[in-house]
């Protein structure tokens, strides 16, 4: 690991902080509670195919971390880390196979990330009865997946050009 | 080869291609993994709508008829349990905060809250058995229980 990449990725966990802190700008997913464009996921979807894995790893996980202790709380890095930690595991191992485009590993990583938020959920209020949302959760991730997917498969010819 | 058209080729062809062609078309490997919607993302898709809708299905099957009461729990306990056909305002103060609940025409509805978010206050009013109001930040859930139209006995014989 050379100081050039660690300064890349230090560089990829900032944009993935200002991207997450952007997004608040651009109103989504009227009136269900959780659903986020997800933004900084660009970030971490292209690490994930430009970066060894266990560095992609740890600018989801820094990422996460530094949002919560700036702007959120322990509540809430408990959920985004539940999403986040999900999310990450189930894009590296759909990604693992190449049977999935870019596209398909994003989407399988929002609809994981919000899985994994609700599960939580679940767990912390103890009723089942927030499985309510999984259907509307599943197309939020769906079509935020797909959105990123897009955005990241665009991005990532460009950058494929760098030397990192 | 055949036509190649961008990244449209299967795997083994590509990368057979690519062996022979590496010098100059390594626009393959770079597009590789990159904006082209493959045949297993399609399926991916339809999995994941097809999940959403069963589970839907499900959920709608599962909810029942006009509630008759409101059960309130915080972190899982009880806190109380009210009747849908009573107009009230209940004030739940928890450890984390405050929620207000208000029950009128058979149905409740969260009219005020403390929480950071105020996801809680934003539901319609909900009546029917099964439906619930979450308040995450104070992990508070209003759930409508019972059957309003349940039929009582008439008579019990001892």
């Amino acid at each position: 690991m050379t100081t050039k990449r660690v300064a890349y990725c230090a560089v990829l966990t900032a944009l993935a902080l200002i991207f997450g802190y952007v997004e608040v700008l651009i109103p989504f997913g009227f009136g269900i509670p959780g659903v986020k464009l997800g933004l900084a996921n660009i970030v971490i979807v292209l690490a994930l195919y430009m970066l060894p894995a266990y560095q992609a790893f740890m600018i989801q996980l820094m990422r996460i971390v530094l949002v919560s202790f700036l702007f959120g709380n322990l509540s809430m890095m408990i959920y985004s880390l539940a999403g986040g930690m999900l999310s990450f595991l189930v894009m590296w191992l759909v990604k693992k196979g190449d049977a999935f485009s870019i596209i398909g590993v994003s989407i399988a990583g929002g609809v994981s990330h919000n899985i994994g938020q609700l599960i939580v959920a679940v767990l912390a209020v103890q009723n089942l009865r927030v499985a309510f949302y999984v259907p509307a959760l599943m197309i939020a991730g769906l079509v935020t997946g797909c959105l990123i997917g897009l955005l990241a498969g665009r991005i990532r010819p460009v950058l494929d050009k760098m030397e990192l | 080869m055949g036509e190649m058209t961008g990244c449209n080729m299967n795997r083994a062809v590509r990368f057979r291609i690519i062996s022979a062609v590496q010098a100059d078309d390594a626009i393959c490997t770079r597009m590789a993994g990159g904006g082209y919607l493959r045949k297993n993302d399609i399926i991916l898709i339809i999995i994941v709508i097809v999940a959403a809708a069963v589970s839907a299905l499900f959920i709608a099957f599962i909810q029942g008829s006009d509630g008759a009461a409101v059960r309130v729990t915080i972190d899982g306990a009880l806190y109380g349990e009210y009747s849908l056909s009573e107009k009230q305002s209940v004030f739940i103060g928890g450890e984390s905060g405050y929620n207000r609940l208000v029950i009128e025409n058979g149905s409740v509805y969260m009219s005020e809250a403390d929480c950071p978010d105020g996801y809680c206050m934003d539901y319609q009013p909900i009546s029917r058995s099964g439906e619930t109001i979450i308040c995450l930040p104070h992990r508070l859930v209003v759930e409508v229980t019972g059957d309003r139209d349940a039929q009582l006995p008439d008579v019990i014989v001892p």
